[in-house]
């Protein structure tokens, strides 16, 4: 099975999520500062590499986690990769696309602006960081529904 | 192969060139041009299977709104990972497009309005349909 996570440009929600499935982030504690930006991807893709699939690492189960950027077209985009793998009778079995944007708040969204669009790196990256730690249960949840999902359908 | 079609509706220019394509016609009359397979039919990301051209090429239609090279980039690295190995040509119909189009399918759907919208889509075609033809011609010689 293939697991990806989805988000608006596959910098923050995306890797933070993909890698508490994988097990870089403790799902027990909320990690430090150091720990989410150390993360490969965090708030380094560029507008450019906005749809690139970027490979994150293996789950526990042997599942292979992706993560994506999609701006705000994770619905259409969703759609489309569905209905396309479909094509060559890949099903909703195969791969499970998981939209992680609403598991940020709006802290996380102007820090990503702020670094990501705009450029300012040193003041946007700490304020994605604590917009992060403020919600992290938020991703727990969302990871450990996502795992429960994936041993229930196996 | 497969040949997708793609505009930001998905529903006229590329249902348009997929018909074409398939059919292997440089025009198309008035009363067929009203059953092309989805046209007017909005369905953002999903792709539809419009037919086979004489070369047994597998063409598609979608709409993908502005994320075009999103999706694009997405699905031929999905391609890698589910080692698909097929090629694949997307074709932006988006220049062909009506401007307003979502409006005037709205006001097809009134009854007082259809048979006038209608006119103005056919006329619309109708005289584009030489470079449409052209641009189908294009890349049928690459496939």
């Amino acid at each position: 099975m293939i697991v990806v996570y989805m988000c608006y440009g596959s910098a923050h929600s995306s890797v933070v999520a993909a890698s508490i499935h994988i097990g870089l982030l403790p799902i027990n504690r909320v990690p430090t500062y150091e720990e989410i930006v150390s993360l490969p991807h965090y708030d380094k893709t560029s507008n450019d590499e906005i749809g690139t699939l970027f490979y994150m690492g293996k789950d526990e189960f042997g599942n292979e986690v992706y993560i994506v950027g999609a701006r705000n077209g994770r619905q259409i985009v969703t759609k489309a990769i569905y209905s396309f793998l479909s094509l060559y009778g890949i099903s909703e079995k195969n791969i499970m696309i998981v939209d992680a944007l609403p598991t940020i708040g709006l802290t996380t969204k102007i820090g990503g602006v702020t670094s990501r669009r705009l450029g300012i790196i040193f003041l946007g990256r700490p304020i994605t960081v604590y917009g992060i730690l403020k919600k992290y249960n938020n991703f727990v949840k969302l990871v450990t529904d996502i795992k429960t999902t994936l041993q229930i359908n196996s | 192969m497969k040949v997708i079609y793609y505009s930001y509706c998905g529903c006229f220019s590329s249902p348009i060139c997929a018909y074409l394509h398939v059919n292997n016609k440089g025009q198309i009359e008035k009363e067929e041009f009203f059953n092309i397979p989805y046209l007017f039919q909005i369905d953002y990301g999903q792709i539809k299977f419009i037919g086979k051209d004489e070369d047994q090429n597998e063409v598609f239609i979608i709409g993908m709104k502005n994320f075009s090279e999103n999706i694009k980039k997405t699905l031929q690295d999905l391609m890698k990972v589910f080692k698909i190995e097929e090629d694949i040509i997307f074709i932006d119909t988006s220049h062909y497009d009506v401007k307003f189009l979502k409006f005037l399918i709205r006001l097809r759907e009134n009854k007082i309005f259809k048979k006038m919208t209608d006119e103005l889509l056919y006329k619309y075609y109708y005289l584009r349909h030489q470079n449409i033809k052209k641009f189908i011609q294009k890349y049928k010689k690459v496939l």
